[in-house]
């Protein structure tokens, strides 16, 4: 990957590409070059929506090679939604045939002169734009479906639905699976509504006639893939749970633990959680047909997704995942996994985050919109948002914009991203780790590889809070790191309990860039992603005040273990002390 | 994959049942096995994952209780069963903390996830949920047998079900009748001979009785 593509929206008849070279850009894949890019080249106070912010979509620095698992893609914008940098990412797979075409990073800038919706297709030969105002308002299906029809079915769709058109706030990008259905998405942040403020409906890649991504050692690179391979499938979770059950599989175990966050954050079991846990889920697939076990990129060993098929034995929708089956599920008082499926198809078609809508639905029935428990109306809802009706716009905001459009004072956001599936009263640290994180409430941000594997901060003493902070920090900084690889985060259960397995993963690095990277120069990198995350986020205004969870969790016990959030400002305050 | 889970004859669990003289329900499930993947044992999972009745001695250790009440074999209990919940609450130390009557225990394989890695049984990342953790509880250690409920969660109820099926556990008449009414949703359930206290009974009329009291054995086997 040696190149950049550079399209101007704003060019002078229509938009116009340039290659360039990476520059000081070398060498970054993923997260790390759409924090770099962002970092370096939007202003922070820019309008997320107006010409100065710029949509960078990156593969992992892995992507499109022979390494396992890492087929995932980075998109990174100034985020409409937070205010602050955002890089949300996605499976499916974009990441890998991006990576082929040898492209680093497609950057998408300027302001479009006029309302002229554009096509981008690119393959070994170039890239070509061309307007196509018949793809308006389609949803992602019938999108890629006119893709197919025109380019065949081996390409690979990055789009926006509706949402990201009317640029929605909780829009999101997809991004196409192996059976060409758009149902991966970078969800998080409104990145949806900054593609859809260039006019760019969909970007197609076609790797026709390129070759494999070749490493620098091969030998090196061949042997440290195989151990690597070999890690993830003898470990329980990444061999065995996830394949089995999906992600979904914490359902159980979570409402267990009271964390399960019910009825818009109201309380910490759900009555009808077995319903719609991931075991259920599982033997409702297989009894119609569907597929518990599949990958959404070629190369997963772990293949934590799955088909959902309908009463009648129709493709409806991906397996949902543990944080859809939560947002639209228990947090709405949903105990119907069909209700849930529909409502995963419906924002994979729109083209909307499942977690903000979930939260921002479960607002709205907390002000009264909708009953909990009326799944009817919770699709309705989502139906509003597809078609634009101003309620559909206030929901398609976002959880923040419907707690302040009602007047709702339990609304879960930090930095106006809604919390994901796991309440921080119960899980305090998770609870560090939203209010801290540059991305506002995300629960990917404190992933991957325990501090004493990386050689850092030493042993946690678990009777002192501050330990709590520092895992966090840890947690992030490692995170970081891993989602500039490529490699699926969930990489991060074999790699955290087998050593091996994570120096092989190193290795597969080493091989296949010809480096000695080290764990120390692992959590480098991580730190100087969030290094410049911080400093982009601290220009565009963002205080220590926005480090915080909202006044709710501080004064509202969460039932059945009756706590608050406990650690203190002034811990949350060191995290960033490195 | 973990190998077969062989469980020690538990003469004194079966001693403890047959001293109580519950109502019993025997189903004998025809023409297969109750371990391999899409076998019998899938109508049961539900309950197992619900939660189940099993006695153990009062203030016993999670350890002693899986173990010499149980049956269980403590390399599983090590290695298997990564996360387990008390009352809700994440254990670390399976000598230390102890059961008391009606007291719910659930197990379960290692977890995905950060929120996953927290929860487990002496985990590095234990801290991050130490306000909801089981510190030392002050079950008193007593002769007598109590009741827990216990759960089981994905590849732990697959592996553990058909032991504790075929050794019996402890249901509710409501379970009973939600389990066999889901049951006659599936024609293959039909390969099911079913007893009552030692009568014959169909499904269909299981899920549909009455009168059954809250402490049912039920007891499941090839």
């Amino acid at each position: 990957m040696d190149k950049i593509l550079r399209i101007n929206v704003g060019a002078q008849g229509g938009p116009s590409a340039e290659v360039t070279p990476l520059g000081s850009y070398e060498g970054m894949g993923g997260r790390a070059m759409t924090s770099a890019i962002v970092a370096a080249e939007v202003p922070p106070l820019c309008h997320p929506l107006g010409e100065n912010n710029k949509l960078v979509i990156a593969p992992g620095m892995l992507s499109g090679s022979a390494a396992a698992i890492s087929g995932r893609i980075s998109v990174g914008c100034k985020s409409p939604l937070t205010g602050g940098i955002k890089e949300s990412n996605s499976g499916g797979q974009a990441a890998q045939v991006l990576g082929r075409l040898g492209y680093a990073a497609i950057v998408l800038e300027g302001k479009p002169s006029d309302d002229t919706l554009y096509k981008v297709f690119i393959n070994k030969d170039g890239v070509e734009i061309k307007p196509d105002n018949s793809l308006k308002m389609l949803g992602n299906y019938d999108t890629v479906a006119k893709i197919n029809a025109e380019r065949g079915d081996k390409v690979a769709c990055i789009s926006i639905g509706p949402a990201g058109e009317m640029k929605m706030m909780a829009a999101s990008v997809a991004c196409t699976d192996m059976e060409q259905r758009p149902t991966r998405h970078a969800g998080r942040g409104g990145v949806g509504a900054v593609m859809g403020s260039k006019n760019i409906k969909v970007i197609v890649l076609d790797d026709a006639d390129m070759p494999m991504r070749s490493p620098k050692d091969p030998a090196a690179f061949k042997a440290a893939n195989k151990e690597f391979v070999q890690g993830l499938r003898k470990h329980p979770v990444t061999g065995e749970g996830l394949p089995a059950y999906g992600t979904n599989v914490l359902t159980n175990l979570i409402n267990e633990s009271g964390g399960f966050p019910v009825n818009n954050f109201s309380n910490g079991q759900f009555e009808g959680a077995s319903k719609i846990s991931g075991e259920a889920q599982a033997e409702l697939e297989t009894s119609r047909g569907g597929n518990p076990t599949h990958g959404c990129h070629k190369g997963c060993v772990i293949r934590c997704s799955g088909t959902f098929l309908d009463k009648n034995g129709n493709f409806l929708t991906k397996q949902p995942e543990y944080e859809t089956v939560w947002a639209h599920g228990a947090n709405c008082g949903i105990d119907d996994l069909d209700t849930i499926a529909m409502l995963d198809r419906l924002d994979d078609d729109f083209g909307l985050d499942t977690i903000e809508m979930g939260a921002a639905i479960g607002v709205a029935m907390e002000a009264g919109v909708a009953k909990f428990g009326d799944g009817e109306a919770a699709v309705n809802l989502i139906k509003e948002v597809g078609k634009g009706t101003p309620l559909g716009r206030i929901l398609g905001g976002g959880a923040a914009m419907v707690g302040k459009a009602y007047g709702i004072t339990r609304v879960p956001v930090v930095k106006g991203q809604a919390l994901p599936a796991y309440d921080p009263r119960a899980v305090q640290g998770m609870g560090v780790t939203y209010a801290t994180a540059t991305m506002g409430a995300d629960h990917t941000a404190g992933y991957a590889v325990t501090a004493n594997v990386l050689g850092v901060g030493g042993t946690v003493d678990p009777l002192k809070p501050m330990g709590q902070v520092e895992l966090s920090r840890n947690l992030q900084i490692a995170t970081a790191a891993l989602d500039s690889t490529g490699f699926c985060l969930f990489i991060a259960f074999a790699i955290l309990d087998q050593p091996e397995t994570f120096q092989a993963m190193v290795d597969i690095i080493n091989g296949f860039h010809g480096l000695s990277l080290t764990g120390d120069d692992v959590v480098a990198l991580g730190k100087s992603i969030l290094t410049n995350e911080r400093e982009f986020n601290k220009k565009a205004g963002f205080t220590a005040q926005d480090d915080r969870l909202p006044e709710f969790f501080l004064n509202e016990p969460l039932p059945p273990h009756n706590l608050t959030f406990q650690v203190p400002d002034s811990e949350l305050d060191e995290l960033y002390n490195w | 994959m973990f190998p077969l889970f062989f469980m020690k004859t538990v003469k004194n669990m079966t001693e403890q049942n047959e001293r109580f003289s519950p109502q019993t329900i025997d189903v004998k499930v025809l023409g297969g096995d109750m371990k391999t993947p899409g076998s019998g044992l899938r109508w049961f999972l539900p309950i197992l994952r619900k939660g189940f009745g099993a006695r153990g001695k009062n203030g016993a250790s999670i350890r002693d209780f899986f173990c010499r009440d149980m049956g269980g074999e403590p390399d599983y209990l090590d290695q298997r069963i990564q996360t387990i919940l008390l009352n809700g609450k994440p254990v670390d130390d399976v000598d230390s903390t102890r059961i008391h009557d009606g007291v719910v225990l659930a197990f379960s394989s290692a977890m995905p996830g950060v929120a996953g890695a927290t929860l487990r049984k002496g985990g590095k990342y234990a801290p991050m949920r130490a306000a909801i953790s089981c510190h030392d509880n002050d079950a008193q250690v007593g002769g007598e047998y109590v009741y827990a409920t216990l759960k089981l969660f994905n590849m732990v109820a697959e592996e553990l079900g058909a032991f504790f099926l075929e050794k019996g556990i402890f249901v509710t008449g409501s379970d009973i009748r939600d389990l066999f009414a889901g049951c006659v949703q599936d024609a293959a359930s039909q390969d099911m001979e079913i007893r009552w206290d030692g009568q014959k009974i169909g499904s269909t009329q299981l899920a549909k009785a009455r009168g059954m009291g809250s402490r049912i054995l039920l007891k499941v086997a090839p």
